[in-house]
């Protein structure tokens, strides 16, 4: 996570000072005096006197004020509100905003914006097909031909620099495209919400993978993301006038009856084998 | 539909100013604070949903600034967030709303006087959209409206009325991991730290992801003015209370770990809090200013966040 920050803090330099004199489509690994290295240890002292890190441009915010100017609604048509209310829902004889009225604008609509979401989705996707590229001429024999055209080079004539920003520049590729294959995995498993749901066997329905009286032990490793899977329900009624405990209870019932039991195996002296779905099987001392 | 160009020109939805004068939310009136083109068909004064059932906006714009205003009052509905432009089929509905006896949703966070509910886009569209809809008329930069499939929206409740205060919603396919979209707490709610607590849940629902995460930039100048207070408090709180108290030395990335907030945004906000200084080239937290801060900020020692009132896991 941190070097994947450190790479957007470096990149994000193009948009300072520097963003004047080097191409910004160019990776950049100039120092920049604003970024502090999240590694670079802190003391912590009671008084200090030096001079003190500030925002290089203030916050507005005496400027934002916003007036309240919130009244309470009066009807047009003179008469107590409650009155006028009820009289208007006798008018009706039904809803007069059915959901139906809505449907075919909001339809529409929907399908335009999808169509600008494409070409987002398009455009990020181009530009992962740039970093392989990119990738691709790095590891050429000829790489240092291509590196001034991917990296901000200082001197294209110093072997060091040029190493050293090769190596730098790879390690920051690779983890972009590490962000884009998990944002793959992440839409696939999205956009197949409704087959994944489907799929989710219940304990002891005859599903094919069961074994040992009807637990599935497909959900017994971490590297499920449970977040993936579990409460997917829409509206939960059962829930309204439930505490929190209550609630917290009943969906551990829910999801035990979904992804199996937390199983606990006694292996003797005070050891105790444990089997969560979602987690690591451990062994736990009591 | 006449929108399309709107849609592919890069300014979708987007106006010089407010072209709605008021909106009645329930049995609140408000003026509007950014323009909206969404409501609306392309003739800019009849709503786009009563244009396409074969309805037209006779009525001539107003006459005080034609340019500007597109219609003197939205009714919106504050169950359910669906709208109109003519009264009585706002009272009709608003007697009868599905959604006043029932909340959308599943239960996130239950604590004495609100609740927050996950509403999913994708099981609650026109809901979501409508939600989206009306906030426009309060945040400059939202761009989405309609495709609300592949959005979560957090919806903060009043347990006393059942009505929603605010909310924000969440992309599942943010491609930064983002845990924050867009957030807004609608204005007859403001000032009750209802922004704050819906701001600390997004990172409580990515702690629980075992995440790193922040919210979507740019951020309008409120919403930096939110997330500066939530961040400030939390790395305050942190440094004065939390594990890092007793601690000769921090860096970022611990800070980064603990409170799950981002490197970026906790530079942000030491820099914002004026309490790192520079001596001998090494950098130092200066307790007396941080302490001086928590001081001038009221800082309380308990955050506004009830972790026991959480259900996200």
């Amino acid at each position: 996570m941190s070097e994947q920050t450190e790479v957007e803090s470096k990149r994000k330099l193009r948009s300072k000072e520097e963003a004047k004199t080097i191409d910004s489509s160019l990776f950049n690994f100039e120092d920049d005096p604003q970024v502090i290295d999240p590694d670079e240890p802190i003391s912590c002292v009671g008084h200090c006197s030096g001079e003190v890190l500030k925002l290089e441009v203030e916050v507005p915010f005496k400027s934002l004020v916003v007036s309240d100017g919130i009244q309470e609604a009066k009807n047009t048509k003179s008469g107590r509100r409650s009155l006028r209310a009820s009289t208007q829902a006798k008018k009706f004889t039904s809803d007069p905003l059915d959901d139906t009225l809505y449907e075919l604008y909001h339809r529409r609509m929907e399908k335009e914006e999808k169509k600008m979401l494409n070409r987002d989705r398009e455009s990020f996707c181009s530009e992962a097909d740039k970093l392989k590229w990119q990738l691709d001429a790095l590891l050429q024999n000829d790489w240092a031909k291509s590196l001034p055209s991917i990296t901000f080079i200082r001197d294209t004539r110093d072997q060091e620099e040029l190493q050293e920003k090769r190596e730098w520049t790879i390690s920051s590729i690779r983890q972009l495209l590490e962000k884009y294959e998990d944002w793959k995995r992440r839409e696939d498993r999205v956009l197949g919400r409704v087959r994944a749901h489907l799929l989710t066997p219940n304990v002891g329905n005859g599903h094919g993978q069961t074994h040992n009286n009807g637990i599935d032990f497909r959900f017994y490793t971490e590297s499920l993301n449970k977040f993936d899977y579990i409460g997917d329900s829409g509206t939960d009624s059962e829930e309204e006038n439930m505490d929190v405990e209550e609630i917290k209870q009943r969906r551990k019932i829910k999801n035990c009856g979904k992804f199996g039991p937390s199983i606990r195996i006694n292996l003797g002296h005070n050891n105790q084998l444990i089997a969560q779905p979602f987690q690591k099987t451990r062994i736990e001392n009591s | 539909m006449h929108h399309k160009l709107e849609v592919e020109d890069g300014t979708y939805g987007l106006l010089k100013g407010p072209n709605i004068s008021k909106v009645r939310l329930g049995n609140h009136e408000m003026g509007t604070w950014y323009g909206t083109a969404v409501y609306f068909a392309r003739d800019h004064k009849t709503l786009g949903f009563k244009y396409l059932n074969g309805e037209k906006q006779s009525r001539s714009k107003s006459l005080v600034n034609q340019e500007e205003t597109w219609l003197e009052k939205l009714y919106v509905c504050d169950w359910c967030f669906k709208y109109t432009d003519v009264e009585d089929e706002f009272l009709g509905h608003h007697a009868r709303c599905s959604h006043r006896a029932r909340q959308p949703g599943q239960i996130r966070y239950l604590a004495a006087d609100v609740t927050i509910r996950r509403v999913r886009g994708s099981r609650h569209k026109l809901f979501t959209q409508n939600l989206c809809l009306f906030t426009k008329m309060f945040l400059d930069n939202k761009s989405m409206f309609f495709a609300v499939d592949y959005f979560d929206f957090y919806v903060v409740y009043d347990n006393l009325t059942n009505k929603p205060m605010g909310f924000f919603s969440k992309e599942l396919l943010s491609t930064d991991r983002n845990n924050l979209a867009c957030i807004l707490v609608f204005p007859p709610y403001q000032r009750r730290h209802l922004g704050t607590l819906l701001i600390a849940f997004s990172y409580e629902l990515s702690k629980a992801e075992r995440l790193i995460s922040g919210p979507e930039k740019p951020l309008s100048p409120f919403g930096l003015m939110g997330y500066l207070k939530y961040w400030s408090s939390t790395v305050a709180r942190e440094l004065l209370y939390g594990r890092s108290c007793a601690e000769d030395e921090i860096t970022l990335n611990a800070l980064s770990r603990i409170t799950g907030i981002r490197i970026d945004d906790i530079t942000l906000t030491l820099k914002y809090m004026e309490i790192v200084k520079v001596e001998n080239n090494k950098l130092h937290v200066d307790r007396g200013c941080l302490k001086n801060w928590a001081r001038k900020n009221k800082l309380s020692k308990a955050p506004l966040l009830q972790k026991e009132c959480l259900l996200v896991e």
